[in-house]
């Protein structure tokens, strides 16, 4: 009995140890973000002379409206988000269909085509001749400039092909049985069983164009293409001098600060879409699918 | 990557090689296409580039360089045949398109169309885009000759102490040192880590990079005063008179200490100075003494008036519409558009009083005229300086520093003798090393990692890294200016 009551307090005693750890882990990882909110709702002389900790000081929307200005940052945003979708459409569907057939042991070639990939992992040809490449496309200053270039990853590729090798002969055979051709099993067999990994791998690529702005900086000189991340980072490397551009909204603004917004401002719709994506990544489809 | 583009240029230009006609009949004017450096408005939807079109009659299509890498995406563009009718772009940018023969001579072109940009822009400026006495650029010179460098001081610290404003190198230190027994955790003089102090330096005799002796043009650092300007500093730092930090500081940690009220004086970089504008935020009550450059032990004082050349307007090769352009520039530059695009209206953007001073009417001037600077290809080199002044009035902050650092300018400023300097190949090559070198060794120097008796052999360095070579060039020019 009394053996017992100590192992509970003993259980008690670590869950709080452990709870604490956890929280302050947590507050850890949290911290950031709340110093980083805090800066961007604050005045900027509280920002410059560095007296924010994790609450607002002056509370001003001067930063965020400086941020948001012109509408250009509403242009952005709206590209950025035509390119994340549309991107990662184009490219889960590119991956896949190059992923299914390389994952077949009896297609023939395979081999040398898995070689050309692995060669254009290792060598790339270079800005100026993809510039060229867009320019003779007539593609400068277009959003589809800013998607192919990221339309397939041979990283996501070979994750995709090693799943699709995962999948049970057996499955594609009944299939094949039923009178299934090789693309009715792709789409109504294969792809079902793999929501996983294209979850994973739409997250992969998601990420990837969201954050993408060296090929905007390629190819883009016009202020309504421009990516958000392009937008921002623009804004912040300007606001070195911005005294110079514009003294009169530099007076409410500091470095700091706008930082903080831009940081703000740009991880926030990652953040809001995270959870919904989250629950895709469920495992276990193909447990229970074959049976003796 | 240089030498691949440089290839690719050279292939488009002999593509491109038939000769130009104009596409678009005498009276029908064509859309220009203009590619300008970076800045983060939207150039296509301003209120500037209406008034342009307005005025000038000419659809114009903007595009912005990117904010990085801006020297490599031009050069990607020009080579890979993009067509731009107008390049207003950097000195630097400028002298690459040049040296890859990939702009136009423009003087038939300015003879024929451009009566305003020939007899507007003084021709010391056309000096420094010319080569092999053909003119490639429209120069766009610095709005106005102005002091960009000082040393602010509060006022009210001076006066509880009961101190005069020091005007030799000497009377700087008592005045420091006085600050630090009365304020013991105030830094008595934040500096930038910057390698020369013009307000200071002209307490020792010297004023600018490449100094006048005897008719030739020698640098600062092989110069005996500068040797003595550095023992002052080191002095200044070893009794705790300058930032304990100044190997360490930012921008960013300057703005705070100074607006956080922790030090006595600062070395103001300009009218656009972050730190000082961000004090002169903080406390709008207080008032800020600018020194003026100390005086040296002949009683000499001076201070460098910067000139130099802001931005270059040029036609590649491969434009288009190479006379229009020259047309649109030129009418760009008729006093009443001219005004108009780059200031407003009278009395309903800006204001005129009887001394002839210009003031910006706020918010509405900003509003349609913010911009207007990244419009400009040049300015009529007379008049503009007064108007410009409208510019720098647009916040109290900025207008005070301005004025503030050129208060006593008929007095202390002094022209810098390298300022009509066009770019010389070795000079730009070298420069940006030379300068990392000096700056890391005065660091090293006031720090204590190096001794000043090791000068000499710094020079020697310095002469054999790049610093001869630049030195022969520059008075190459000097000598056959």
């Amino acid at each position: 009995m009394k053996a017992a009551a100590q192992k509970q307090t003993a259980e008690r005693v670590g869950r709080t140890i452990n709870g604490l750890l956890l929280f302050i882990l947590a507050l850890i990882c949290v911290l950031p973000f709340m110093h980083m909110i805090a800066k961007s709702f604050s005045g900027a002389s509280a920002v410059s002379a560095g007296r924010i900790t994790f609450w607002p000081l002056d509370a001003t929307l001067n930063t965020y409206r400086y941020v948001l200005q012109d509408g250009l940052f509403f242009s952005s945003f709206k590209n950025s988000v035509t390119i994340t979708l549309a991107g990662t459409f184009v490219a889960l569907a590119i991956t896949t269909m190059a992923a299914y057939p390389l994952s077949k042991q009896y297609f023939r070639g395979r081999k040398v085509i898995l070689m050309l990939y692995v060669f254009t992992m290792l060598f790339y040809g270079g800005m100026v001749s993809i510039y060229i490449f867009m320019r003779s496309l007539n593609l400068l200053n277009t959003l589809l400039s800013q998607i192919i270039p990221l339309a397939l990853s041979q990283y996501n590729l070979f994750i995709m092909k090693t799943f699709f090798e995962g999948i049970p002969e057996p499955i594609e055979e009944s299939a094949h049985i039923d009178g299934a051709g090789p693309i009715r099993t792709l789409v109504s067999i294969v792809l079902p069983l793999s929501l996983p990994s294209l979850a994973t791998i739409a997250l992969f690529y998601a990420v990837a164009y969201w954050n993408s702005y060296y090929h905007a900086m390629l190819f883009v000189t016009r202020a309504d293409v421009k990516p958000l991340q392009m937008y921002l980072y623009e804004l912040i490397t300007t606001a070195q001098n911005l005294y110079e551009v514009d003294p009169v909204i530099a007076s409410g603004l500091s470095g700091g600060g706008m930082q903080a917004a831009a940081i703000v401002v740009s991880t926030m719709p990652i953040l809001m879409v995270y959870p919904f994506v989250q629950k895709y990544f469920v495992k276990g489809l193909t447990i229970g699918s074959v049976k003796g | 990557m240089k030498k691949i583009l440089a290839l690719l240029l050279t292939l488009t230009l002999l593509a491109a090689a038939d000769p130009l006609v104009d596409a678009v009949a005498e009276n029908e004017k064509p859309v220009l296409r203009v590619l300008g450096t970076y800045n983060s408005h939207d150039p296509n939807n301003d209120p500037t580039a209406q008034a342009i079109e307005e005025k000038t009659g000419y659809h114009v299509k903007y595009f912005m360089l990117p904010a990085e890498n801006a020297l490599e995406n031009l050069l990607m563009q020009i080579a890979s045949g993009e067509q731009y009718d107008i390049l207003r772009i950097s000195e630097t940018m400028y002298q690459e398109l040049l040296s890859r023969n990939a702009l136009m001579p423009l003087d038939e072109l300015l003879a024929e169309e451009g009566s305003n940009l020939t007899s507007k822009i003084f021709d010391s400026a056309y000096s420094l885009t010319r080569l092999n006495g053909k003119t490639y650029g429209i120069p766009m010179m610095a709005e106005r000759a102005s002091i960009t460098d000082g040393i602010v001081m509060r006022k009210e610290i001076l006066d509880e102490l009961k101190l005069g404003v020091p005007t030799t190198p000497a009377e700087l230190k008592s005045v420091l040192m006085a600050v630090k027994a009365a304020y013991p955790d105030m830094i008595p003089l934040l500096t930038n880590d910057e390698e020369m102090i013009e307000t200071i330096a002209s307490g020792f005799g010297f004023y600018f990079d490449w100094n006048e002796v005897d008719g030739k043009l020698i640098h600062y650092v092989e110069m005996p005063e500068y040797q003595e300007y550095l023992a002052y500093i080191v002095d200044l730092y070893n009794n705790g008179l300058l930032d304990a930090d100044i190997a360490i500081n930012t921008g960013t940690t300057r703005t705070e200490k100074f607006s956080s009220d922790n030090a006595f004086a600062y070395t103001c970089g300009g009218w656009t100075d972050a730190a000082t504008i961000a004090y002169i935020n903080a406390f709008p009550d207080r008032e800020l003494i600018y020194l003026d450059p100390l005086y040296d032990v002949n009683g000499k004082a001076g201070i460098k008036r910067q000139q130099a050349l802001n931005n270059v307007s040029c036609i590649p090769v491969t434009a288009a519409n190479p006379r229009d352009a020259v047309r649109f520039m030129n009418r760009k530059l008729d006093d009443d558009v001219f005004t108009y695009i780059t200031i407003g209206e009278k009395d309903v953007h800006f204001t005129v009083d009887e001394k002839g001073n210009y003031a910006p009417i706020m918010p509405i001037f900003n509003e349609v005229r913010n911009n207007a600077w990244w419009y400009l290809n040049s300015f009529d080199m007379t008049k503009y300086g007064d108007m410009w002044m409208a510019r720098t009035r647009r916040t109290k902050a900025t207008g005070l520093i301005y004025d503030g650092l050129n208060q006593h300018a008929n007095q202390f400023a002094v022209d810098n003798p390298t300022d009509l300097c066009p770019t010389l190949e070795v000079v730009a090559q070298n420069k940006a090393s030379l300068a990392t070198m000096i700056h890391d060794y005065v660091l090293q120097i006031i720090v204590g990692v190096k001794n000043i008796e090791d000068h000499e052999a710094f020079v020697q360095e310095w002469l054999e890294a790049g610093g001869q070579a630049s030195k022969d060039a520059i008075n190459e020019w000097y000598l056959n200016r």
